[in-house]
């Protein structure tokens, strides 16, 4: 793989079309750790979702103090893109089926 | 390190030249130190398991060539140009977050080969060995940079 890969910049939208209700059926979670810097997984947040920066720190403030956070909600190859995508800023991410 | 401009596609760092080369030598010791680190062994894993040692692989590979393109990119007269008293970087198409991720990758090499050290510290300190102080030294000096990158990058 190519290490100069553009980031996604994709925004997370409302879906209203139900198939892709039906195939968003995974969660990707991000987990704290005791030495990644806050202003480091915001700014992560920002990058990977394409969010703006109080979004961002929402979810990086829920990770900080509820020790992990549901970042997004997608089918299993988007949401295992942005895992990888964080994983690649060594963040402890991971993907679960949804409830 | 500080952010001289910015555009859509590439930014413009300016370098110390003892900041160049105290940054060379951070990724050099932080990817010598790195092979400090057990391997993962394959052997008996689960399928879980195993696409987790490739997913490992996988991203061993990207830190390794991201490291690389990021110090050929520093060694490069063309795209870090020597001025007075320091250096003009020039990084394009993202190459500011590969070296985000770098030095982030750095940080937590060393935090791991500490023994992953939780963020209060104990008091008293654990003895502390030539290796560990060199391992303080990459996470502190890792930690500098990235924030004075961050503070570029997130400069509206």
């Amino acid at each position: 793989m190519s290490s100069t890969t553009e980031l996604p910049t994709p925004a997370v939208e409302d879906v209203t079309d139900p198939k892709e209700i039906h195939d968003r059926g995974y969660v990707v979670l991000c987990w704290d750790d005791p030495v990644n810097l806050m202003p480091y997984v915001t700014h992560v947040f920002r990058q990977v979702f394409g969010w703006d920066r109080e979004r961002a720190e929402k979810h990086m403030r829920e990770v900080h103090e509820e020790g992990k956070s549901v970042l997004v909600q997608e089918n299993f190859e988007k949401a295992e893109f942005y895992v990888h995508e964080l994983q690649k800023y060594s963040l402890t991410a991971t993907l679960e089926p949804s409830e | 390190m500080k952010l001289l401009s910015r555009d859509t596609d590439r930014a413009v760092w300016l370098l110390y030249t003892k900041e160049r080369e105290v940054l060379l030598f951070l990724v050099r010791t932080g990817e010598r130190r790195r092979g400090a680190n057990p391997a993962t062994d394959s052997d008996g894993l689960g399928i879980e398991d195993l696409a987790e040692t490739e997913l490992e692989a996988w991203l061993r590979e990207h830190r390794n060539s991201t490291s690389k393109e990021i110090t050929d990119r520093l060694k490069d007269p063309v795209s870090c140009v020597r001025g007075r008293g320091g250096h003009a970087w020039t990084l394009v198409n993202g190459q500011s977050e590969l070296l985000l991720q770098v030095l982030n990758e750095l940080r937590i090499s060393a935090w791991k080969r500490l023994g992953q050290p939780p963020e209060v510290l104990p008091d008293p300190l654990p003895a502390l060995g030539t290796e560990d102080y060199i391992d303080c030294w990459i996470m502190e000096t890792a930690s500098i940079f990235q924030s004075q990158l961050l503070q570029g990058l997130e400069s509206e």
